[in-house]
């Protein structure tokens, strides 16, 4: 009797199991669907969101064409034209510290854009306290000017592809034994390659989060995160600048000319 | 003074002789010349002790006989002879006669000489009256010669004022703003030797001078003295209006000197040596005269220029001022369109060439005109100018006018030259082409004022992807990293087993020894199978030995289970399995070498063989797969 309850039981736990597992299944299947389903749905939504944005801007609405954008971001995509398109937005709106967060944001998206470059230009021309230039190396400026035409992403694809042929040159040289005498230079040349877009990639996705830009018209930068603290510097909306270290509501921030000083964290944003 | 006498006398003779020759025959014509009658002197001061030269000339004759000069008040008189001159002059001949006394001062004072009044052939001929001083003080020779040890001692221009001077003269004193002008600077010199004369110098703030020629050289009698005169000539105009200064001129030259010498301390030396040794040889080889740098400098000049005359003056007048022809010429008048004409317009006269420029054409209408190039000469001014006509409409070059103001006058004038009529055919190959210079066309492209403003909104979304996702973040691109990294491992190892194979026999037959070896094992157990006694034995025996060779890396010839033993016991296998081992050994011995003698007995091998080895072959080839499993999991 014992057994025969022990192997009801058991029957049972193995229904419940059953049962378990065609749930999570079913789940699994619905989610599937429902993915499949919504998602293209989402996408075409946030493309007529985008269209209708447009229109608004077109017929000067920058307001309603703001939020338009502002809502297919808030549906999880971006693009480096919704950003672009959001800055002219912001621009046209008078808000120069916004414009050029969306253009900074749209420049790691659509890096060789010559509009964004144009408009970037243009709206960091405008900003009260002018661009403060540090005096950098040659090399850092080649550097910067190189792989500033690259987005995060187009880097890391480089590296995958500069990390296979690293291998197949490898294999290459061991298996076809005359061309060995070109390995080390072959070696060397791909591997500074390597090196320099490894370094870059690291730059970008590290900068990620924490750069911000100015949004208030003018904001100080204070010695200590207090308000009643000595201003060391003023910046101006649009400014950029690169966030160290955040405390409660103030950022510490890092001017282009390695100035760093405590900003309310309400006057900039961080992107 | 006998000396002297002597000396001029024999320099005259010379010169009379051959004067009287020429004088004979050119008597008859200079007889008909006007008489002139002129008293100079060397010098207006003089010093006692020196002397002073009184020349009585008549020009037009020759035939004068030494006046009687009388009693001159203060001075001694003494007629030292003729001397007579002729020369011809563009076919006329001049001659002239002087009369020299000297005339030796008595007593300081001012003295008047003359005037001299001399009949000649009835008429009555006066001379003017010269005035000359007799001064006590050291005489002028003595006073250059005071130092003449320093040698570098400048001669004051006082001391010699009367004997040396500047004078710098123009040919009007006030004219126009850009009127040419001549300008003259005149170095008067009396008795004086003078070397190394520079071209003048002066202040000239507000004129335009031209180059100096080359110096003119000439005698002139001023007041009774008779200057060598050396005349510096050129033309300069004034660029701006007002009272401007010019001058003092001032030229430096070298006065030639006699050293002081005492034992020949004589008044007359001076002379005699300037007019005797005129020589710088004789100068360095006496080392009796010595160069004396000097500046003589003229006073200045103020010249009141004159602005032009707003007056009149004609709406194309560029400033040329003086007294102008112009005259333009066309050439060639039966062109096609397109083809150059030339233009050529000169102007000649007398002005400041410096400030005409190019005529003006009236109408450039249906020409393209380039700009005329100048050819400036001595009195003409030269303009060339290109024309084309760009079409065959033309008919005619129009009026060319040039206007100037005649500073004479004070007045404009304008000349005017042409139309002048040109026939003008049309192009070859139709269309007319005039090469512009590319310029001309870089030139009018001025730097675009662009207006700033943002760009225009993208149209299209672009690529729309998940916010904040990046392809580093993915497990699929770290994935691909880990895959291409051990397909590489694998293929590299897998090369280097290979290369190892090839190249490590040792390696390769260690390597190769299990999978022989379970080859072998599979036919034993086949051969066991079929009962096949003598082969099963073979395959047992050459399996074991061929395995324990390629593992020990023994030649597969010499091996024998006594060295095999020692080998494997020294790398402790156990004392079980080298029994076995020498029993599966041992085994294959007797099989393979006693079955030969037991079927000869029995009679019939095979049968006989298989029933006698079934068990003890199967302990045999289990033993067989101990040893070698053993073997191979010990790694030997």
């Amino acid at each position: 009797m014992a057994q025969r309850v022990e192997g009801r039981e058991m029957y049972k736990d193995k229904v419940q199991k059953g049962r378990y597992f065609n749930a999570m299944l079913f789940y699994a299947m619905l989610y599937a669907l429902c993915s499949m389903l919504i998602c293209p749905m989402l996408y075409a939504d946030t493309q007529s969101e985008f269209f209708r944005a447009n229109t608004y801007y077109s017929k000067g609405k920058y307001d309603k064409a703001i939020k338009g954008y502002e809502a297919v971001l808030n549906l999880g995509f971006e693009s480096g034209s919704l950003y672009y398109n959001l800055g002219n937005s912001y621009f046209k709106k008078g808000q120069l510290g916004e414009a050029i967060l969306n253009y900074e944001k749209a420049m790691r998206l659509i890096p060789r854009d010559s509009d964004l470059k144009s408009n970037y230009e243009y709206a960091r021309s405008l900003i009260k306290g002018g661009i403060i230039k540090p005096k950098t190396q040659w090399y850092r400026i080649a550097f910067d000017r190189i792989f500033s035409l690259f987005t995060i992403d187009e880097l890391a694809f480089s590296l995958a592809v500069i990390f296979t042929i690293i291998l197949l040159v490898i294999l290459i040289t061991v298996y076809i034994s005359p061309i060995r005498k070109y390995e080390v230079g072959a070696l060397s040349v791909l591997i500074i390659i390597f090196v320099l877009f490894f370094t870059a990639l690291f730059e970008k996705v590290s900068v990620v989060g924490k750069e911000a830009v100015i949004i208030a018209e003018k904001t100080d930068a204070k010695f200590e995160p207090f308000d009643s603290a000595t201003t060391h510097f003023t910046l101006y909306e649009g400014t950029k600048a690169t966030i160290v270290l955040p405390k409660d509501s103030w950022y510490k921030i890092e001017r282009s000319d390695k100035k760093t000083g405590w900003v309310k964290a309400s006057d900039l944003e961080v992107f | 003074m006998g000396k002297i006498l002597n000396s001029r006398n024999t320099n005259r003779v010379v010169r009379n002789i051959l004067l009287l020759i020429l004088a004979l025959c050119a008597m008859p014509f200079a007889l008909c010349a006007d008489i002139q009658f002129e008293a100079t002197v060397d010098r207006k001061t003089v010093s006692l002790g020196e002397s002073l030269q009184l020349n009585l000339s008549f020009h037009g004759t020759q035939n004068v006989s030494a006046p009687d000069i009388g009693e001159i008040d203060g001075f001694q008189a003494r007629y030292l002879g003729p001397s007579t001159r002729m020369s011809i002059v563009n076919g006329r001949v001049s001659s002239s006669i002087t009369h020299i006394y000297t005339l030796i001062p008595l007593k300081t004072g001012k003295f008047e000489i003359g005037p001299f009044s001399v009949v000649i052939d009835g008429k009555t001929f006066t001379s003017h009256a010269i005035t000359v001083e007799v001064v006590s003080g050291p005489s002028l020779p003595a006073g250059r010669t005071q130092k003449p040890s320093t040698g570098q001692e400048t001669i004051l221009e006082e001391q010699l004022k009367d004997r040396i001077f500047l004078t710098i003269e123009t040919g009007k004193l006030q004219p126009y703003v850009n009127e040419s002008i001549p300008l003259s600077i005149k170095l008067y010199i009396n008795r004086l030797s003078v070397r190394d004369i520079q071209y003048p110098k002066f202040e000239h703030e507000g004129f335009s001078i031209k180059e100096f020629g080359k110096p003119k050289q000439y005698r002139q009698t001023i007041g009774g003295i008779a200057y060598n005169v050396i005349e510096f000539d050129t033309s300069m105009f004034a660029v701006r209006s007002g009272e401007l200064s010019l001058g003092p001129a001032k030229i430096v030259c070298n006065l030639i000197v006699r050293k002081q010498q005492k034992r020949r301390g004589s008044m007359f030396d001076d002379n005699f040596f300037e007019s005797f040794f005129g020589n710088d040889i004789f100068d360095d080889f006496f080392s009796r005269y010595k160069a004396y740098p000097f500046q003589a400098t003229s006073l200045s000049l103020t010249v009141n220029v004159r602005p032009l005359p707003n007056e009149g003056k004609p709406s194309n007048f560029k400033g040329a001022i003086g007294d102008f022809q112009f005259k333009a010429e066309v050439s060639p008048k039966e062109v096609k369109a397109g083809d150059p004409i030339t233009l050529t317009m000169i102007i000649s006269g007398a002005g400041n060439f410096d400030a005409v420029s190019s005529p003006v054409l009236v109408s450039k209408e249906g020409f393209k005109v380039y700009e005329p190039q100048a050819k400036q000469g001595q009195s003409t001014k030269v303009f060339e100018q290109v024309l084309i006509p760009q079409s065959e409409a033309v008919t005619e070059i129009p009026k060319i006018n040039f206007s100037f103001f005649n500073p004479q006058t004070g007045e404009y004038r304008l000349l005017t030259q042409g139309p002048f009529p040109i026939s003008v055919a049309k192009p070859e190959g139709g269309e007319l082409k005039i090469v512009e210079i590319p310029q001309a066309v870089t030139k009018t492209a001025k730097k675009e004022l662009l207006g700033r403003d943002i760009v225009y909104i993208k149209e299209s979304p672009g690529k729309l992807k998940r916010t904040g996702q990046y392809l580093y973040q993915r497990v699929g691109f770290w994935l691909y990293h880990l895959i291409a990294l051990i397909v590489f491992i694998v293929l590299i190892t897998f090369y280097k087993h290979q290369e190892k194979l090839k190249t490590d026999e040792r390696y390769a037959r260690r390597l190769q020894a299990p999978a022989r070896a379970r080859k072998g094992i599979r036919e034993a157990q086949r051969f066991l199978r079929q009962g096949k006694s003598g082969e099963f034995f073979d395959c047992v025996y050459k399996t074991l030995i061929g395995y324990l060779s390629d593992k020990l890396h023994l030649p597969a010839g010499g091996v024998s289970i006594d060295a095999v033993r020692a080998i494997l016991a020294a790398k402790k296998i156990e004392e079980r399995i080298l029994n076995k081992m020498t029993n599966i050994f041992s085994a294959c011995d007797m099989a393979r070498y006693a079955p030969l003698g037991e079927a000869k007995g029995k009679g019939h091998r095979a049968e006989g063989v298989g029933e006698f080895d079934k068990s003890k072959a199967e302990i045999v080839f289990n033993d067989m797969r101990e040893v070698i499993d053993y073997l191979g999991r010990k790694k030997v």
